[in-house]
């Protein structure tokens, strides 16, 4: 995939603790550098910081040491507002990130809060709605939706907003295998269209495997951060894509298979060769 | 909980639910304050019929509207007793030291029950067939003026929706938490009046907690989508003024009118 060399998303020796009276740190001197278009899955054990790194991206806690820099702009308490018109967060817990009583009225939130016309507003909403299929739900109480009608609507709310870096922080885990496929393709589209970069936190290795890069966290650091082929292939408490295990097995079997990760296309390509 | 009438909506189609909620706040406001211009039967028996005639337009049976004064009789009751051992006037019929029962003491108690039912029941019917979010709407549009003054209309309203937003969620969580607490071997509705404040607090903490919780979120993730109470927003949701809310407040105009006439008629015939 061809990228762009802008670099949207600099964090540079970033460190974070909730608790200031204990020397633990949540994150410990943190550095990615983000290129937009880019996407990114981060991957990790829970517990390992991906949610508190994603808030501090988003500005919603401040980082004790180090800096975050979206799109050439650092982030402080003045320009936070302006960077989040740049980014678009959907949370873990679909429970609470609602603030609309209906559907619709929560997907134009955002655009609310940015002064959209309302005309401009009407047609996002139709789109936001149909680009994550619930448009017959457009009306309803969100609070009485299921877990992964929930997420496709927090999903929508930040699309409709239009922003250039989509963070998902594990805001797929509830759909179930269909919708996140189509959601999935949805956002790969999205991101060819318009340049937008997404990080995405993420327990499932299919869906981090599709992504440019991924990036392994444990324990507040990084402690892995590349291309997929080489992250499943040194990580042995990753548990690899299907592909990868199937590659895996059939060379303990004996199997002339490559000796390399091959993604599912790959795998595809040389079983029916 | 499932009681309370009060303040619950009642979805549906008729006439009174499609009116803008607007014209229904001002034409409800506007009935309340006529109440006080009856000072007649006839003028109390004309509100009455119209009372009926609105409770009959909402669709919703009348049991429900019971049901809404049920919870405030006492109240009204008190009131009412109030009225009528303190009015004098009139042929006396009892008296003992300073409190009297006199004639003209026992119809203002009459009046004053009726000017109380008539006022729930019209609360109710304005609560029955508007959506929350509407009348939160409505709200807004009437308290706008107060722009002018600085007062924080939008906060105001926002700050409307996101309670109503937590009610349904804080009663299932309250019915979440009972469940736990049963299935820990806990019976509610049981034992002493301070046997059960007891039960209550394993209850009210967690709900509490829970709540604070929710907060905490809602208020992230109105962040990060760009809530500034500061700056100017737009609305997603409109309100269209229609015929029929110009026929609600011209309908409110006429019954103030045909009022100030019997009062004027009869005002020296009163009682
Ligand atoms: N609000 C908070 N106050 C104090 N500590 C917190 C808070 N939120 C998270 N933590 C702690 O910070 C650490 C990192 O949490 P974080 O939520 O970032 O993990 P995560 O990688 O997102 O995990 P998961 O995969 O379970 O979502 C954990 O040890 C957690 O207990
Ligand atoms: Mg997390």
């Amino acid at each position: 995939m061809l990228v762009a060399e802008k670099t949207i998303v600099e964090v540079d020796n970033l460190t974070f603790r909730y608790d200031l009276r204990k020397d633990d740190h949540t994150l410990s001197a943190i550095s990615i550098s983000i290129k937009q278009g880019e996407w990114v899955a981060i991957v990790g054990g829970n517990g390992s910081g991906k949610s508190t790194l994603v808030r501090l991206l988003a500005g919603l806690l401040k980082a004790e040491r180090g800096t975050i820099t979206i799109d050439g702009v650092r982030l402080n308490d003045e320009t936070k507002w302006d960077i989040r018109k740049k980014i678009g967060l959907v949370f873990q817990n679909p429970e609470n990130q609602f603030i609309g009583t209906t559907v619709q009225d929560d997907i134009a939130f955002g655009l609310e809060n940015n002064n959209i016309s309302y005309d401009e507003m009407k047609q996002t909403v139709d789109e936001a709605l149909k680009l994550v299929g619930m448009d017959s739900y457009r009306n309803q109480d969100p609070s009485r939706l299921s877990g992964g009608q929930k997420q496709r609507v927090a999903i929508a709310g930040i699309l409709a907003f239009k922003p250039n870096v989509i963070m998902l922080d594990e805001a797929l885990v509830m759909l179930d295998p269909r919708s996140r496929i189509q959601l999935l393709s949805t956002l790969k589209k999205l991101r060819e269209q318009n340049d937008i970069t997404i990080i995405s936190v993420t327990h499932d290795m299919n869906e981090a495997a599709l992504a440019d890069r991924i990036i392994v966290m444990d324990n507040g650091t990084i402690i892995q951060d590349g291309i997929p082929e080489q992250i499943f292939i040194n990580n042995d408490q990753l548990s690899p894509p299907f592909a990868e295990q199937l590659r895996r097995k059939l060379a303990e079997k004996g199997s002339a298979v490559p000796q390399s990760y091959m993604t599912e296309d790959e795998m595809v390509d040389w079983l029916c060769r | 909980m499932n009681k309370l009438i009060l303040g619950r909506y009642f979805p549906g189609e008729s006439w009174l639910h499609q009116i803008d909620p607007r014209a229904k706040l001002v034409a409800a406001i506007s009935f309340i304050a006529i109440l006080f211009i009856a000072v007649n039967w006839q003028g109390y028996l004309l509100l009455g019929l119209f009372t009926i005639f609105v409770m009959r337009l909402s669709g919703i049976s009348f049991k429900m509207y019971i049901r809404g004064v049920r919870p405030l009789i006492w109240l009204i009751l008190f009131t009412v007793s109030l009225q009528v051992l303190f009015t004098a006037g009139g042929t006396v019929y009892v008296n003992w030291g300073p409190i009297t029962i006199s004639e003209y003491g026992l119809i203002n108690g009459v009046f004053i029950f009726c000017r109380f039912v008539m006022i729930i029941f019209i609360s109710t019917v304005v609560t029955l067939t508007t959506k929350p979010i509407d009348l939160t709407d409505g709200i807004n549009a009437l308290l706008s003026p107060l722009r002018l003054i600085k007062v924080p209309v939008d906060d105001i309203s926002l700050m409307l929706t996101i309670a109503l937003r937590f009610i349904p969620n804080l009663l299932d969580e309250t019915q979440k938490i009972m469940d736990a607490q049963r299935a820990r071997g806990t019976t509610f509705g049981e034992g002493s009046l301070v046997e059960q404040m007891k039960k209550l607090a394993p209850i009210i903490m967690p709900l509490f907690v829970s709540s604070l919780k929710r907060a905490e979120d809602m208020a992230d993730v109105m962040e990060v989508r760009g809530y500034q109470s500061s700056k100017p927003r737009s609305s997603f949701r409109k309100l269209a003024w229609k015929k029929r809310d110009t026929v609600a407040i011209v309908t409110m105009v006429v019954l103030t009118a045909v009022l100030v006439l019997l009062r004027e008629l009869g005002a020296y015939s009163i009682y």
